[in-house]
């Protein structure tokens, strides 16, 4: 998976989303694999994480994962792909992201499952990178 | 790096597959293959599979470049969000 840094070397890999103003860009490859984006409380999380980073506010705490400050997010550290709970912290609906230092890119919505497998950062990847090239290009 | 023989075969079968169906992979194709093998700047994959298309290079920094070049080309920047107000946010995520 050393590809991803080569191809992201500009995605920023802290834990939280920097709380500046950014561009929020839904990739074209954006999919809801959850089925859950018309739930409402998933809806209404994932539009405050967007206008939350466009405006430069920080995200609360129950947006991360448990456990942020004492364990490692591989696949971020690896990837650059940041993940987001919807619907609370504990919950199985997973937005994944990219954060550069002026854009975030929407990835995908999907659950632990993405865990699950192995090579999930290069499964994640080979499904947006194209899209996510041409972001970091204007970031 | 390299990536697994394995993988590196399945990219250049196909690879091999669309050029001999006379639709050689775009860029965004490549880049996609490189990725899903774990492959660096460095690998053969890209490289073979420059070979097999138009991004012709024996540098594999260079191939790499003109494939991300092709990736960049050949898709959009994704939809603004921001700028939105919240009820024109939720209004598009119902409409995906």
């Amino acid at each position: 998976m050393t590809a991803s840094r080569d191809f992201l070397p500009t995605a920023l890999r802290g834990s939280y989303f920097e709380a500046r103003p950014k561009h929020v860009r839904m990739l074209q490859t954006f999919r809801d694999y959850t089925g859950k984006l018309k739930d409402p409380r998933c809806l209404m999380d994932l539009t405050e994480v967007v206008t939350r980073i466009s405006s430069g506010r920080r995200l609360p705490d129950e947006f991360y994962r448990a456990y942020i400050e004492t364990t490692t997010d591989f696949l971020l550290q690896v990837t650059g792909v940041k993940h987001l709970h919807l619907g609370g912290q504990n919950s199985d609906v997973l937005l994944f992201a990219v954060e550069f230092p002026t854009e975030v890119a929407l990835l995908e919505l999907n659950g632990h499952r993405r865990f699950d497998r192995k090579r999930v950062g290069e499964l994640l990847m080979a499904n947006h990178a194209v899209s996510l090239a041409r972001v970091e290009r204007v970031a | 790096m390299f990536a697994p023989v394995t993988l590196l075969k399945d990219v250049l079968t196909k690879v091999r597959r669309m050029v001999n169906r006379n639709s050689p992979p775009s860029g965004g194709h490549l880049l996609g293959f490189a990725v899903a093998t774990g492959a660096s700047a460095n690998d053969v994959a890209i490289v073979e599979a420059s070979k097999a298309s138009n991004v012709v290079s024996d540098d594999p920094d260079v191939a790499l470049a003109r494939l991300i070049a092709a990736a960049r080309d050949s898709e959009g920047e994704g939809e603004l969000l921001s700028g939105m107000t919240p009820a024109q946010i939720m209004q598009r995520m119902l409409e995906l």
